[in-house]
């Protein structure tokens, strides 16, 4: 009896989230964890600020390293993320990213649901470059020091996580709002409604991670594979697909984020989710 | 690609991945990232 | 599918379970309390949030060593009408980002009126790393102003403090006056001294 990606998916982002956000306890008083885990990166999108947090964010320690006084490049981070990448390419954002969930469920909402066109799919890159690597390194002020540009200006996962709910708890907090959280509140709620009408519409416009990690789409041990003898060429995995990817023609997209319903529509069984290579498969 | 090289770069990325994350760490960079984490970053909730 | 709605409802059972166990196990560690080594004045995960400082809420006694060496109490209060409390840290952006013009107004400042920073990710006297970077940053931004090196005389009033820069203003009784203001707004703290100054 054969469990569904579909299901055995939300399970594991579901159990995904509560791994990353496990001190809930910390929302009362809003405070953060401190422990030492935090310096030990989530691979998907989870604000550190969030009171719940167990771990770092990696994008958001890649800003850290990259605007701190000693260093202008993380090692450690892009490490890290080399090895999510290489191992697991952007499924990290099918089934790990705790905001990726967030927006699927959020698109669960009633609502024509639209389609995106192919330009939008490079600002994220932009965002990457500009605001990860470049400002925080470029724009230091007299110490040496940058500003976490993207958690700053854009990140709403980090509005919604950290900053509503350190918000909620702390009235000296609520007195400091002005007009970058004016900026960032807004950001979000373009996020919230961008995500009502297009799936996942932060992770494919906007969000660096997934950036990251769908160049590692090509070569990543978890991968997409069809087989072409099975393959009927009936267009169900295309049309079934969120991301508006086409299996078929290009199973290693970067836009791929290996949620598998292509591989459940697949009539003849020719689409699966794998770590094994092509050559051990048709044996 | 075919498989060969992708078993090549995968194994390279691997090592390298590895060796950044060790290098990184020992130069200091898991305990900037610890201090940025625990503290509660105003930046990054939008106060500045 | 009947077959697969009775493994939906285990694995929504199991998941759910993983899920509260991740979160016990996770408010384990969280009451520990494990504070950073940076900044041990902040890191009390079990304390309750104690009532917003209120007017006329007394500064708790404490007796520090401030950047320069010198020993500080909380007699420093009565030396003037209005102490600004600056409290920060050097892991901090915008706490080092208001600091050169924390330092000019400091000496701008009216006769009455006096500059006292908080330094809060210092965590001893062995901690050389972080006092000498925030001597460097003081020296740098040409904020000549004292400099205390916090130490758990302070807990009672950084228990409450949620983030830095967050600034306090005492008066001359040692009882802190008006809300703090969190985040770096120097523009905020002058107005906040105009307007008491002009009230007295």
């Amino acid at each position: 009896m054969k469990i569904s990606y579909a299901i055995k998916r939300k399970l594991l982002q579901i159990i995904a989230l509560g791994c990353s956000n496990a001190h809930v306890l910390n929302f009362k008083d809003g405070r953060l964890y401190t422990g030492k885990w935090k310096q030990f990166c989530n691979p998907g999108l989870n604000c550190y600020s969030c009171p719940a947090a167990g771990f770092a964010c990696p994008i958001g320690a890649l800003q850290a390293v990259n605007g701190s006084m000693r260093f202008s490049f993380s090692f450690y981070v892009m490490g890290l993320l080399l090895a999510f990448g290489t191992l697991l390419g952007r499924a990290v954002c099918g089934w790990l990213c705790p905001f990726g969930l967030l927006q699927e469920l959020i698109h669960k909402i009633p609502s024509p649901k639209l389609h995106l066109k192919k330009v939008f799919l490079y600002p994220k890159y932009i965002i990457l470059v500009v605001f990860v690597f470049i400002l925080p390194v470029a724009v230091t002020d007299y110490m040496g020091m940058g500003k976490p540009a993207f958690c700053q200006y854009i990140c709403p996962a980090g509005t919604l996580e950290g900053g509503l709910f350190l918000l909620a708890a702390h009235e000296s907090l609520r007195r400091a709002v002005g007009t970058l959280f004016s900026l960032k509140m807004a950001i979000l709620i373009l996020t919230v409604i961008g995500c009502v009408f297009i799936y996942r519409f932060f992770c494919r416009v906007f969000c660096p991670l997934g950036a990251i990690y769908g160049l590692f789409n090509r070569i990543s041990i978890f991968h997409l594979e069809v087989d072409s003898n099975r393959c009927t060429g009936c267009g169900k995995c295309r049309k079934v697909c969120g991301m508006e990817v086409d299996p078929v023609k290009n199973p290693d997209s970067a836009e791929c984020i290996r949620c598998g319903a292509c591989a459940d529509a697949c009539p003849t069984g020719a689409v699966c989710l794998t770590c094994k290579t092509k050559a051990s498969q048709t044996e | 690609m075919g498989n060969k090289p992708k078993i090549s770069v995968r194994t390279a990325c691997l090592i390298t991945a590895c060796a950044f994350v060790f290098y990184g760490f020992t130069r200091g960079e898991a305990v900037t990232v610890l201090n940025k984490a625990v503290n509660i970053c105003l930046e990054c909730i939008g106060l500045g | 599918m009947k077959l697969k709605s009775n493994y939906f409802q285990k694995y929504a059972a199991l998941c759910a379970a993983l899920l509260l166990t991740a979160a016990i196990t996770g408010c384990a560690g969280a009451s520990d309390g494990e504070g950073t080594p940076s900044s041990p004045a902040i890191t009390d995960n079990a304390a309750e949030e104690t009532q917003e400082a209120d007017t006329d809420t007394s500064f708790p006694a404490f007796t520090a060593t401030d950047l320069d060496g010198n020993t500080v109490t909380e007699s420093i209060f009565a030396e003037k009408d209005l102490t600004v409390l600056n409290i920060w840290g050097t892991f901090c952006g915008p706490c080092i980002g208001e600091m050169p013009e924390l330092g000019k107004w400091a000496e701008e400042m009216p006769d009455n009126v006096q500059m006292l920073g908080l330094i809060i990710d210092i965590s001893g006297e062995d901690d050389t790393e972080h006092r000498d970077l925030a001597v460097d940053i003081t020296q740098k931004a040409g904020a000549n102003f004292t400099n205390l090196i916090a130490n758990a005389d302070f807990s009672p009033i950084l228990r409450d403090v949620v983030g830095v820069p967050t600034t306090l203003f005492i008066d001359g009784g040692g009882n802190i006056v008006g809300d703090p203001i969190v985040g770096a707004d120097v523009d905020g703290y002058k107005a906040f001294v105009e307007d008491y100054l002009n009230g007295q």
